[in-house]
């Protein structure tokens, strides 16, 4: 699990009104190698939240202007903040408080005063969660991928093999010599190089990505279908 | 360096010609795409075949019951029956009859079932002629050994 996360590339959003909680918290994770940032409030923290997209958010519940509670249905309902994991770090533990902190949408709590080991602790847990929920959503979104891949590849080959069967007849009764034969065994070949791109295709079972003109990304099918199974 | 081969030497296609005449060597080809049938029944004419064609396993089974055929390359994908299930019918009518499969799509899968379902080959679209010709020349020399037993 530890392999999985980098603390430096690791941004978290400390939300406390109370700036002696916001340090204390802030010197744990800072010793702990994270990247923090702080907001005061609960309307401050979705403001944040939205500008730095933090992969995580400390969040106290009692604050003046929006609480911490109020703050988290307003992030959950937000498209670009919905998926951030949210701790609570709370006074109010009892079980009511707890079951309210929750249903809005909250992933896990810290009791008040913080403690560093179990506060790391539950961040390390809620972060090793995460990232295993997004490579499950990316391994179904690229098994969709391949699927897709395979049907493609398919209904190319159909009309492939009409192609290069067609061009096959016509070039058994073309003299070797006339233009028409080099241009019918041009044409060939272009066919046999799409029918080793498809059976290439049909034979990945994971990825690469690879830079492309623009700044855009595509699938590098070599590499792919050279670490294919 | 395939095509002149096949170019110079039309006799040797797939030995459906033997000394020009036509030989009765029929072939039971099945794809529900119609362009895919039209160049193959092409192609096998052209051999010295005699190409039967069908759209289906159900019609391929009513070809089958007029006429005896004993080689045949069948699509696994076929709408209704699919090419395993039709392979696994003619089967039971025909042990020693030569069926194999062509298809756009081989998973490990199917290629399982293709051997538990009685197909003596597989071919994946897009089929080189010579590759197809090569293995119906087999096919009826096969043929050809058994009958002489």
């Amino acid at each position: 699990m530890t392999d999985l996360i980098d603390n430096s590339d690791v941004v978290v959003l400390i939300v406390d009104n109370n700036p002696v909680n916001v340090g204390i918290e802030q010197a744990i994770l800072r010793k702990a190698g994270y990247c923090t940032a702080s907001a005061s409030d609960g309307t401050a923290c979705i403001e944040a939240a939205r500008k730095l997209k933090p992969d995580l958010i400390l969040l106290d519940i009692v604050m003046p202007k929006m609480n911490g509670i109020e703050a988290c249905k307003v992030l959950r309902q937000d498209e670009e903040t919905r998926d951030i994991p949210i701790i609570f770090v709370t006074g109010r533990t009892h079980a009511e408080a707890l079951r309210e902190a929750f249903e809005s949408g909250g992933t896990d709590y810290v009791r008040k005063p913080v403690n560093r080991i179990e506060l790391l602790a539950r961040i390390k847990s809620v972060l090793s969660q995460r990232i295993l929920t997004q490579k499950l959503l990316e391994e179904g979104r690229f098994k969709g991928v391949l699927e897709m891949a395979g049907a493609v590849c398919h209904e190319l080959n159909q009309p492939m093999q009409a192609i290069i069967g067609h061009c096959q007849l016509l070039m058994m009764d073309v003299s070797e010599d006339q233009p028409l034969y080099q241009d019918l065994s041009e044409i060939k070949g272009q066919i046999d190089r799409m029918a080793k791109i498809t059976k290439r295709l049909m034979g990945i079972t994971r990825y690469k990505t690879c830079d492309y003109v623009g700044g855009g990304r595509i699938v590098d099918i070599d590499e792919a279908s050279r670490t294919a199974k | 360096m395939i095509l002149t081969r096949l170019r110079v030497q039309p006799n040797s296609w797939g030995n459906g010609y033997v000394r020009g005449i036509m030989t009765n060597k029929k072939i039971l080809i099945v794809d529900d795409e119609a362009p895919i049938r039209a160049m193959f029944e092409r192609a096998f004419g052209k051999g010295g075949y005699t190409p039967r064609t069908a759209a289906s396993g159900e019609e391929a089974m009513e070809i089958l019951k007029q006429e005896n055929i004993q080689v045949m390359f069948l699509d696994l994908k076929l709408p209704g029956m699919t090419g395993v299930d039709l392979c696994k019918k003619i089967r039971r009518d025909k042990p020693i009859a030569i069926i194999y499969a062509v298809t756009g799509y081989t998973s490990l899968f199917e290629l399982a079932n293709c051997r538990d379902a009685g197909f003596d080959d597989y071919f994946t679209k897009p089929v080189d002629l010579e590759l197809i010709y090569k293995a119906t020349q087999d096919a009826f020399e096969k043929l050809n050994r058994w009958k002489r037993r």
